[in-house]
């Protein structure tokens, strides 16, 4: 029996998106400050009026849709879907008014790209954008990266199990504690501890380079946000390559791969066992992986005249994609220039991404693995007598069987990838993109990546850019939330 | 005889011309656009390239970096005097709009010393100041913004009494 939501369901939801949006608006009021430290008075307004929307709508939701039900699973699911499409567009308010974007509708994208960690971006003249709205930018990824559900599921909700379903909406399958809240206060304390060790990193880095004391600092945040929570917004329009630096950029490749690791190995290694992290299934998976991919970038540029810049630039690509992260250390043009083995590592570190319960998007490792273990498990089987019953075993913080439900959800989630990845390349096809190119921008959008060839830009179709809001959107949650969402949205018609 | 000495000095006249100025066939102001979407044509060429200087600059790689925006696309110069970038005073950002620069140098599409592509320079020159940008704040924003402000108020004002009142109700 499938439940179908009534009104009192609605309601509840209605309500719960209300405390979100309030939740939000005092975010925007941190713009509003750094607006008001470097005299920007445009951004000022511009943050106010944000502020200011978000904080009217929360309040209306709020008074007009009293919770009339307990909160259960359902509502959670349809929360954490509603809630992205509500920050983004409420988050592009001030973006719009900054008159660096084309229509809202960029600045919806921008702000999606951002709450989803993708880092694709539309704006205009980004060399010119002020601290304010760098900040508001940056801080989307943080919001969205740490999740937007989970720094709110600590003041919000009582109910432990209904806390569970915020936590697995947000496409979170594993807790670190038993208790979800603790979870997620143990996320924030990472974060806070790696947000220190970052900034004084990339602070000490561009200070040295040259950047003022106050230029530095902001530099610092903006590139910690967009490099932990895999984001892969920079505030200069040639991204990591304004910089110049060899070492920011190995500072960065640290701080992405950390930002990949999934979250409850973190709790291992910090509070359990520092030798998890050389048994770990999924690191395993993330060594085969990289250095397969490294070989074929390795393969591909071998033979070309200048290989070494073209493999610093190639290696950081792939490192940026495998994470999720989006950073560039090259041009549109010079990406382009890539053989075409090289672009396919990179497509391929795309899809993958990094660990389960982290910021990346993508397949994640730990799936990607099982699927691997299933080839050789269905070998050793075919090798082994009829009768015999044979699991394979794998090591991910404790000994664990490769188990049919693993298996399942491995495919399923795998199948939902694939299968968004083509979409998104057929659309950007049917618009007379090359199929490559659009496969590479399809799956940068679904895996919330970042990297562009070039299609990414305020000129491109309409419905692409929908296509890939939505791509951004699906892959963020892992489909299961908007599925369960939508499911239950067509149950209504059907009542 | 005479015939013969004219042309010497005609032929040793047009050497010196084609050796003084062959170079700067391709440094006739090449657009970042250009060399940026074409790499190739210039690698390892001597070009003259025209831009707003953006940022500040950087010192890595054993030199200092200016980068320099033009139609959209950027590009790293490289020197290794600070000094030869003192010339320029105003710096693209929120606040400023930066000098207008023409730097000469050698363009690589793959820097060997750099693994990037960039411009080697030998001379630079402010072609056009830049200025701090006067932005002015339209008065519908600021009037937009204060209504919201008040509208935010007054709801925010009208949901605390309404759980006031609800809490007193539900206790009675």
């Amino acid at each position: 029996m499938i439940i179908s939501p009534d009104r009192k369901d609605f309601s509840t939801i209605f309500n719960i998106l209300g405390r979100l949006s309030v939740v939000l608006s005092f975010f925007m009021l941190i713009p509003v400050v750094v607006a008001f430290l470097k005299n920007e008075f445009s951004p000022f307004f511009d943050f106010l009026i944000g502020f200011s929307a978000s904080a009217i709508l929360g309040f209306v939701l709020l008074i007009v849709f009293p919770i009339k039900k307990e909160v259960g699973w359902i509502h959670a699911f349809f929360t954490v879907s509603a809630s992205w499409i509500l920050f983004s567009l409420l988050g592009a308010i001030p973006l719009w008014l900054s008159s660096h974007f084309v229509s809202f509708l960029d600045a919806w994208f921008e702000a999606m790209s951002g709450f989803a960690t993708t880092g694709l971006t539309l704006i205009q003249d980004l060399d010119h954008l002020s601290f304010a709205h760098n900040t508001w930018r940056h801080l989307t990824m943080f919001i969205g990266g740490q999740g937007i559900i989970l720094a709110s599921l600590s003041v919000l909700v009582r109910s432990r199990s209904v806390a569970l379903g915020f936590y697995v909406g947000e496409a979170r399958q594993e807790k670190i504690l038993p208790n979800v809240v603790g979870t997620a206060q143990f996320i924030w304390k990472v974060s806070f501890v790696y947000l220190i060790l970052g900034v004084v990193t990339y602070f000490t880095i561009l200070f040295r380079q040259g950047q003022g004391v106050e230029k530095s600092l902001y530099h610092a945040f903006w590139l910690f946000f967009a490099s932990f929570d895999t984001g892969g917004f920079a505030p200069q329009a040639q991204n990591i390559a304004y910089y110049h630096s060899l070492n920011l950029e190995l500072a960065t490749i640290i701080f992405m791969i950390l930002g990949a690791i999934n979250f409850n190995l973190h709790f291992w290694v910090w509070n359990k066992s520092k030798k998890e992290i050389f048994k770990n299934f999924e690191i395993k998976t993330f060594l085969f992986t990289l250095f397969s991919l490294v070989l074929i970038l390795y393969f591909s540029f071998r033979g070309l005249g200048s290989s070494l810049s073209a493999f610093r630039g190639g290696f950081y690509q792939l490192v940026s994609a495998h994470s999720g992260c989006g950073f560039t250390n090259l041009s549109q043009t010079q990406l382009l220039s890539f053989p075409g083995l090289g672009l396919l590592a990179v497509i391929f570190a795309m899809m993958i991404g990094g660990g389960v319960c982290s910021t990346t998007g993508g397949i994640k490792l730990m799936r990607l693995g099982i699927i691997f273990r299933t080839f050789s498990m269905e070998i050793k089987r075919w090798m082994m007598p009829v009768k015999a019953v044979y699991r394979d075993r794998f090591h991910h913080l404790q000994d664990l069987t490769l188990s049919d439900k693993r298996i399942k959800e491995a495919y399923v989630f795998f199948a939902f990838f694939m299968f968004t990845y083509i979409l998104g390349a057929l659309v950007g096809m049917a618009y007379g993109y090359p199929a490559r190119l659009a496969l590479f921008e399809s799956v940068s959008a679904t895996a919330n990546v970042g990297l562009s060839t070039g299609i990414t830009q305020s000129s491109m179709p309409t419905v692409l850019k929908l296509v890939y809001i939505f791509q951004m959107w699906a892959g963020r949650l892992e489909f299961i939330a908007i599925f369960v969402s939508l499911g239950l949205l067509l149950s209504l018609f059907k009542k | 005889m005479k015939t013969n000495k004219s042309t010497i000095i005609f032929s040793i006249s047009l050497l010196f011309c084609l050796s003084v100025f062959l170079p700067f066939v391709y440094s006739q102001s090449t657009s970042l656009k250009d060399l940026m979407v074409d790499p190739e044509l210039f690698d390892q060429k001597e070009v003259r390239v025209s831009g707003e200087a953006i940022g500040e600059i950087l010192q890595s790689d054993g030199g200092f970096w200016v980068n320099l925006l033009s139609s959209g696309y950027n590009l790293g110069i490289f020197s290794q005097n600070k000094s030869d970038f003192e010339d320029i005073s105003h710096w693209g950002s929120y606040a400023e709009t930066g000098d207008q620069i023409e730097v000469q140098g050698r363009f690589y599409k793959n820097c060997f010393q750099h693994q990037t592509t960039d411009i080697h320079m030998e001379s630079l020159n402010v072609a056009k100041p830049g200025h701090k940008n006067s932005r002015v704040v339209s008065s519908r924003k600021v009037k937009t913004a204060r209504l919201a402000l008040i509208i935010c108020f007054l709801v925010a004002l009208m949901y605390f009494l309404k759980e006031k009142i609800w809490n007193k109700s539900s206790k009675n």
